[in-house]
């Protein structure tokens, strides 16, 4: 019997080994190699294209200014300097700049996602009456340009008053526009940059949850509200993530609410459009630098050419995502991960 | 009477059905949104189709309105030189861009949805663009475009081998339209890279949810990569490419820009240029509204074309 099956057994290596150096499977094998390099090749080229301007806008950040249009470097500058940061700091006045940007961002990112998670749940759980009718114009207010409702809104900022009440207490109706409440109050009510997308987001999440959590809630005597922010908030942590991510950096990036509602310099997008804009004559770059000549350090190279102006305007692009980087690579594991479970579009 | 919960309103909620107390908690969710859509999106709307009809002037306190029929209409179209040119452009160039955009968005995401060694670094690479959005073309347009082009200009070389491309198409006998979209494709690669970020995103999330039995089974019947490709996984993320094509079409309008003579028309910039530097305000409605319609209708044919090939599962 062990005769028996160890013969057996010598069979099937040796069939295992005949089987391996057949046609059909050593085909078979070559063509999965050729299918992972062309797969690795494919990630290597679009890599390649999404790192290039960033590499490109780095490189070009500490180039030293007399060595602009040489030859001699390509990646790494020949001479390393500090100095185009250090003046594009300065023109966007940065520190104050950025923590202004930070606060506003952060408040209409927290309005947004907060307005976004109740309206979908709504539209998710809560059984209303023409409930698909008003989840139709969510829809239509993806799809309307915000453009659309420009001039009418910016009248509303501009005369703004609760049935007369500022009238009446100090005479005149508010000015909102040039103050961030302007923005706050878009965003609380749903209106802000690409809302209706959130509101998407959050009830197609919501609809992907399990009913029996919440129905055992119920149960056991919780209220809605209790139950929304009890059990269905610390369950949809992906969501969360995914629509503060996408609204941050959104928002972020966005010039055109707060060009209309709130243009003010301390914007940092706003700071950079005025910097790049095309004007007769000298170009802004200079001006500001100009305005700001008291605070530069006599040490720095300055230049008054158009490729420097453009060096600045590179080095202020960089410092104006450079907080995105810091943040992407922070958490940039978890909204993965966040994406992956939220499975936004179920 | 010795029912539960008393008298008042809190007797009143007692005593409610289940789903009609479903409903209330359900619109009280829902107010928030609900008062930003009547105040910011829907009356601000009517008021935009008023204005297009007016001449309209800002002063203290509101606006003054003078009915002007449809001439904001037809100034907008026959004595503007550029609204013509921006509307026509923006639906040329974006249809074509977004085709562009699905084909890589969903070629990006399923490669950084498979399983290979190396896969957590082609993932945050590949969520980059995601992340930071357009603000990295923009940025390497300033980078690029002043600096480099001098270089360029002064050397001979050329920008990222596109001449290269140029030449083998145009000897390959190609028809021009062809050769010059290729090109044009190829210039823009950053553009599409920075604007198929959410796309990608959006099939990443769809290919997480085809169920793997699917392609267990499909393996054991002795299917290949390629036919699973076609038969399992197109069929199952075709919902997602409805909603990418609709993104991707509003993004692109919004962001649709055309340079002239070397100076760059946004068509968002203009419309604003026009009532807030013009103080033409009236005509700046009506090109939003034609904007509007345009939208919506190439939203919609695009959409009812698409649907008719979506496959939905369940």
């Amino acid at each position: 019997m062990i005769k028996a099956y160890s013969s057996k057994a010598a069979s099937d290596t040796s069939h295992g080994l005949i089987k391996k150096l057949t046609l059909p499977y050593m085909q078979k094998k070559i063509r999965r190699l050729i299918l992972l390099l062309f797969r690795y090749a494919l990630i290597i080229c679009i890599s390649y294209m999404i790192l290039y301007p960033l590499l490109q806008m780095l490189s070009t950040s500490f180039k030293h200014p007399y060595d602009i249009g040489s030859l001699s470097s390509i990646w790494i500058p020949e001479n390393i300097t500090f100095d185009n940061i250090r003046i594009a700091a300065i023109v966007l006045n940065y520190e104050k700049s950025l923590l202004y940007t930070f606060v506003c961002t952060f408040f209409v990112m927290l309005l947004q996602m907060f307005n976004a998670a109740f309206a979908g749940y709504a539209f998710a759980r809560l059984k209303l009456k023409g409930g698909r009718l008003l989840f139709g114009l969510v829809l239509l207010t993806i799809i309307v340009p915000p453009t659309s409702m420009m001039l009418p809104q910016y009248v509303f900022f501009r005369n703004f008053d609760l049935f007369g009440i500022f009238k009446a207490i100090t005479g005149s109706k508010l000015n909102l526009l040039g103050k961030p409440s302007s923005l706050y109050l878009l965003a609380a009510l749903g209106q802000g940059l690409n809302a209706g997308l959130f509101v998407y987001i959050f009830r197609q999440f919501f609809r992907g949850l399990p009913r029996e959590l919440e129905e055992a809630a119920y149960v056991d005597g919780a209220g809605y509200l209790r139950i929304f922010f009890r059990i269905v908030l610390p369950s949809s942590k992906p969501a969360f993530l995914t629509v503060g991510v996408l609204s941050f950096v959104w928002n972020w990036n966005d010039s055109y609410f707060p060009r209309l509602f709130n243009p003010t310099d301390q914007y940092l997008r706003i700071r950079m459009n005025t910097l790049s804009a095309a004007s007769g004559g000298t170009s802004n770059v200079q001006l500001a630098i100009g305005n700001a000549i008291s605070r530069i350090p006599p040490d720095i190279v300055r230049l008054t050419s158009q490729p420097y102006d453009a060096l600045i305007l590179t080095c202020c692009s960089l410092l104006i995502i450079l907080p995105l980087i810091i943040l992407f690579l922070i958490i940039q594991k978890h909204f993965i991960e966040g994406v992956e479970r939220s499975g936004i579009v179920g | 009477m010795n029912r539960i919960g008393g008298r008042g309103i809190k007797g009143w909620y007692y005593r409610l059905e289940l789903s009609r107390k479903t409903r209330l908690w359900g619109l009280i969710f829902l107010i928030p949104w609900l008062t930003g859509f009547l105040v910011f999106f829907l009356k601000p709307l009517v008021e935009t189709i008023y204005y297009s009809f007016n001449n309209v002037k800002i002063i203290e306190g509101g606006v003054s309105t003078e009915y002007v029929k449809w001439n904001n209409y037809i100034r907008a179209f026959t004595v503007d030189t550029m609204f013509n040119r921006l509307i026509l452009t923006m639906i040329s160039k974006t249809l074509p861009q977004v085709l562009i955009v699905i084909i890589f968005s969903l070629l990006a995401a399923i490669l950084i949805n498979g399983k290979y060694p190396g896969r957590s670094i082609a993932r945050t690479i590949f969520f980059i663009p995601i992340i930071m959005g357009t603000s990295i073309a923009s940025a390497s347009l300033v980078g690029n475009d002043i600096i480099s082009q001098e270089i360029m200009a002064s050397t001979g070389m050329n920008t990222f081998g596109t001449r290269l491309i140029l030449d083998v198409l145009a000897n390959t006998g190609l028809p021009t339209e062809i050769v010059g979209y290729v090109s044009g494709a190829v210039s823009g690669i950053f553009q599409i890279l920075a604007i198929s970020g959410v796309p990608t995103l959006i099939f990443l999330a769809g290919l997480q949810s085809i169920p793997p039995s699917l392609y267990e089974v499909a393996n054991i019947e002795g299917a290949s990569a390629y036919e699973a490709f076609w038969k399992i996984t197109l069929p199952m993320v075709s919902p997602m490419v409805l909603v990418c094509a609709v993104y991707s079409i509003i993004d692109a309008f919004f962001r649709h820009t055309i340079m002239v003579d070397g100076t760059n028309y946004g068509i968002v910039n203009y419309m604003y240029s026009i009532a807030f530097n013009q103080a033409n305000y009236g005509l700046s409605a009506a090109m939003t509204v034609v904007y509007m319609l345009v939208s919506i209708i190439v939203v919609s044919v695009v959409s009812f074309l698409i649907s008719k090939v979506v496959f939905y599962y369940d």
